[in-house]
């Protein structure tokens, strides 16, 4: 970046310039950094708190039945249960998603529950039944949603935590490949400005705020977090806060869209909900295109070419955005984000997710332990993508 | 040492695929994805088992020969944290691990005094020296931690063993 177009910034050296709700979000965290152990919930403990929230929202005879502890969710607590309401003769089937101490990455519920409120009926999304934003209830932070229908792989495909490795047989790729762009287009086309968002901050102050807001925070939580020293997180942020790109458009990111966070209908291949909602915010559409390229988001084909989200090649990918937003794809801007997104996503495993499992701050430690080990593949993304820049 | 570490975790491993795991209740996904985690995790400790210094004093031995290239050029910042380096490598231990650690701290220290004051082309010269130690180290963890299964070219990596023989021939060159 020239000179000029920086204008009077000194992006070496201005680590203030953040998104300020996701600052004053890392600044409560840090009020609970001394906690002592976080202890996984009882269903007995689970089904008094699930009380206690229905009956907040005025349902007294409401209790939740059958609660089973389900796995994934990086390092959420996450539960699926019968709500019943005596009074009304209702049930259905929900399921809570809770905050324990810490997790892999530090996320707000009240912007979680906007942005999902938002995107009723503008893409397939759960429906939230009951919320605790602040924790008083619950005992933590947490909601309910609606049980959505599918599943985020074919019942015969591979695939590790989280949905990590994923591999998809060719017709679900050719199923499922233009789904998932034309979702990703519709998150990207909607009227942000105009929707109730009042948590998310907008980085329009000057052009090159969303990828300094982005730099920033991931700068933040590394300072914070880091429990090893990594000269190769170092250098690229260098390398970032020397390249940071403008942005000529806002829009809405959903922030981790990849495989492994959607659901489909195995019988007809269809999308039927688009899960995880909890770090999307306003920014630059490369960012999302460069999250689905990062390499362990992705798998190889049989004849060796890389897919990314285990569904297309990367220009492909990148055609079919083009063609389906109008937008132009600019390949120096997306090498900035794929830079930024494999740095980021080394931030929360071997820095936020290491920290939790060292403080006791989670009751995965052993999935946080075992999901750091991505990182020697982030670290050698991370010196190809900046070499490739002639660093 | 009898009984040794490996034959520890070879029966750990056993305990929990042969005994443990099938006990759980199967809808207890949570409990079912923990123990197949522990499982992981012992069969990589088995890998590694009683390599672990042996790697650790090879990665230093790499960063030692980088960090001797460094030739700072900049401010009082860059050049006080260019000696802390210099101090950082010389004082090693002999602890492998702690050595690594005290090392990578203090160059990650020196790339981020670079960018206050150091001259613009001791910068690029740093960038692309770390750089390209920093693809010898992930190459090797990569191979350290391929058993992980997320590595999507783990097909392509040596295993620890084989890496590890390389590692010593390209540092003591035998």
């Amino acid at each position: 970046m020239s000179d000029l177009a920086r204008g009077a910034l000194n992006t070496q050296q201005d680590f203030d310039d953040q998104d300020p709700f996701l600052a004053a979000m890392l600044d409560q965290r840090r009020q609970r950094i001394n906690r002592g152990d976080y202890h996984p919930l009882s269903t007995q403990a689970i089904g008094d708190a699930l009380k206690r929230l229905f009956a907040h929202s005025g349902m007294t005879s409401a209790r939740a039945e059958n609660i089973r502890r389900l796995a994934g969710g990086a390092s959420k607590e996450q539960f699926v249960f019968d709500f019943v309401d005596t009074a009304t003769g209702n049930s259905e089937k929900l399921v809570l998603r809770m905050d324990p101490t810490d997790g892999v990455l530090e996320t707000s519920r009240i912007r979680e529950c906007e942005i999902i409120d938002a995107m009723q009926g503008v893409v397939p999304v759960p429906v939230i039944r009951f919320r605790d934003i602040d924790g008083s209830i619950l005992g933590g932070t947490g909601m309910v949603t609606s049980f959505e229908q599918g599943v985020t792989k074919p019942s015969a495909a591979a695939s590790g935590v989280t949905g990590l490795g994923t591999g998809f047989p060719d017709e679900w790729r050719e199923k499922l490949t233009p789904q998932f762009i034309a979702l990703m287009a519709k998150v990207h086309a909607m009227d942000f400005r105009s929707a109730s968002l009042a948590h998310f901050g907008i980085p329009d102050a000057h052009p090159h705020q969303a990828a300094l807001w982005r730099v920033n925070h991931w700068s933040r939580v590394w300072r914070e977090d880091a429990i090893e020293p990594s000269p190769i997180f170092a250098i690229a942020e260098s390398w970032l806060r020397d390249n940071l790109p403008t942005c000529d458009e806002l829009v809405l990111l959903h922030g981790d869209f990849r495989t492994g966070n959607y659901l489909f209908d195995e019988a007809t291949g269809k999308i039927t909900c688009l899960l995880d909602w909890e770090i999307a915010h306003i920014g630059d559409h490369h960012e999302e295109l460069a999250w689905s390229l990062v390499r362990i988001f992705g798998a190889r084909a049989a004849d060796g070419t890389y897919l990314c989200s285990s569904l297309m090649p990367v220009d492909e990918m990148v055609d079919r955005y083009a063609s389906a937003t109008g937008r132009t794809v600019n390949r120096t801007t997306l090498h900035f984000y794929r830079v930024l997104q494999a740095w980021s996503t080394l931030a929360m495993a071997s820095a936020t997710g290491l920290r939790a499992a060292q403080a006791h701050h989670n009751h995965q430690d052993v999935l946080l332990t075992w999901l750091a080990m991505v990182s020697p593949s982030l670290i050698d993304e991370l010196t190809d993508l900046l070499m490739e820049a002639g660093q | 040492m009898i009984p040794g570490i490996e034959l520890r975790l070879d029966s750990m491993r056993r305990a929990v695929a042969e005994v443990i795991l099938p006990a759980i209740d199967p809808t207890n996904s949570l409990a079912v994805e923990q123990a197949m985690l522990l499982l992981g995790h012992i069969g990589l400790l088995v890998d590694q088992a009683g390599k672990a210094d042996v790697y650790a004093r090879l990665c230093f031995a790499d960063l030692a020969k980088m960090a001797s290239g460094i030739k700072a050029n900049g401010g009082p910042v860059t050049q006080a944290a260019a000696v802390a380096l210099s101090t950082a490598i010389g004082a090693s231990t002999g602890m492998g691990d702690a050595d690594y650690r005290s090392g990578t701290r203090a160059l990650e220290t020196l790339i981020r005094a670079a960018d206050v004051d150091a001259e613009a082309s001791f910068r690029l010269a740093l960038r692309k020296q770390v750089l390209a130690f920093g693809k010898r180290q992930a190459t090797r963890d990569r191979s350290w931690f391929a058993a992980s299964g997320f590595d999507p070219d783990a097909a392509s990596l040596p295993s620890i063993k084989t890496m590890l023989r390389a590692e010593r021939e390209a540092v003591h060159g035998s």
